[in-house]
């Protein structure tokens, strides 16, 4: 996730306004030694736990929950590596950014959520 | 995936074809674009071999300097994205690829072609492949404009089924409803589900991993 700091910013922004939610899928490089610890695929859900704590301690405090071992609801979104989707309150996809890294775009997303909250 | 391309867009290529300053060889052959089921990547190919999956990912590198239409439109599918050179809209899967048909021919000397497939060491234990390729590639409008000058990357996933085989992820459209779920919470364990988020407000569904 290249803009962390935006997406708490976003949040903090908006917290009100809308509900978030983040979801923690996979690691995208497992093998990659970030803060001189390597990253390996979790594979058990405690691995996987602490995975996801390590990605939002002390960066991000948005509501966070842990897809499961099957990546289930990251292959129902198409998700990996990063993805942001906003949904109107009806549950209807109202915009979605590309797959990340190459499409994460914070302020499109957040364009895209007032739009919906004008209307 | 289903692509019926070829006859939509002839009479549009014809006419482009037929433009006064339309360069010679550009694109003369009509794609041929069929329903890709399915997913057979390189001869005898094998997921859990590294050499298997480099040979996959530069034969689709090969189709995209050759404009071999299947491939491509394998590549380029829903979820993948293309910028074009700067004053053009990025285009994401269908659309490139029928603005590659329509519009313009590609001229890629292979030997600027760049790829980069990652760690295949990793791809092999995972249940997914990636595909991404840095490009550099110039792009000659049918009608006869300047060659512009495109660079980028693209990516495209793949999920192992049980058979080996693999296929690419796709995800809800806009407009489509939101894939429901319900998950434990990071710390505690207590279970969120969409459901309960949704009614009042829009919902900021945000994905993400460490690395």
């Amino acid at each position: 996730m290249n803009s962390v700091v935006d997406t708490e910013d976003w949040y903090q922004a908006s917290r009100d306004r809308a509900n978030f939610l983040m979801v923690y899928i996979e690691e995208a490089h497992p093998g990659n030694t970030v803060a001189g610890m390597e990253v390996h695929a979790a594979t058990t859900i405690e691995e996987k736990q602490a995975l996801a704590e390590l990605c939002t301690s002390g960066n991000l405090s948005l509501p966070t929950v842990l897809d499961k071992l099957d990546n289930a609801v990251e292959i129902a979104y198409a998700a990996f590596p990063d993805r942001i989707y906003v949904l109107d309150a009806d549950g209807v996809i109202r915009y979605k950014t590309t797959p990340g890294p190459f499409g994460w775009d914070v302020a499109e997303s957040a364009a895209a959520l007032e739009r919906l909250l004008a209307e | 995936m289903k692509l019926s391309f070829g006859a939509a867009l002839l009479p549009l290529i014809l006419v482009a074809c037929a433009a006064p300053d339309a360069p010679e060889a550009a694109g003369d052959a009509v794609p041929h674009v069929g329903p890709v089921e399915g997913f057979q990547p390189a001869e005898n190919f094998d997921p859990d071999d590294v050499a298997s999956i480099r040979e996959s990912r530069d034969r689709w590198v090969r189709a995209f300097a050759e404009g071999d239409a299947e491939p491509l439109a394998f590549i380029f599918q829903q979820e993948a994205v293309m910028a074009w050179p700067e004053g053009l809209p990025a285009v994401t899967g269908d659309e490139l690829f029928a603005a590659y048909t329509a519009e313009l021919a590609f001229d890629v000397p292979s030997e600027q072609y760049i790829t980069d497939g990652g760690d295949p060491r990793t791809m092999t234990r995972l249940p997914w492949v990636s595909y991404y390729a840095d490009y550099t590639l110039t792009l000659t409008p049918r009608d006869g404009g300047d060659p512009m000058a495109s660079s980028g990357r693209f990516m495209t996933r793949f999920h192992r089924q049980p058979d080996g085989s693999l296929e690419v992820i796709h995800g809800p459209a806009v407009g489509d409803p939101a894939p429901r779920f319900a998950l434990n919470e990071m710390r505690g364990g207590e279970e969120t589900a969409l459901a309960d988020l949704l009614g009042e407000k829009p919902v900021v569904l945000v994905f993400g991993s460490y690395t």
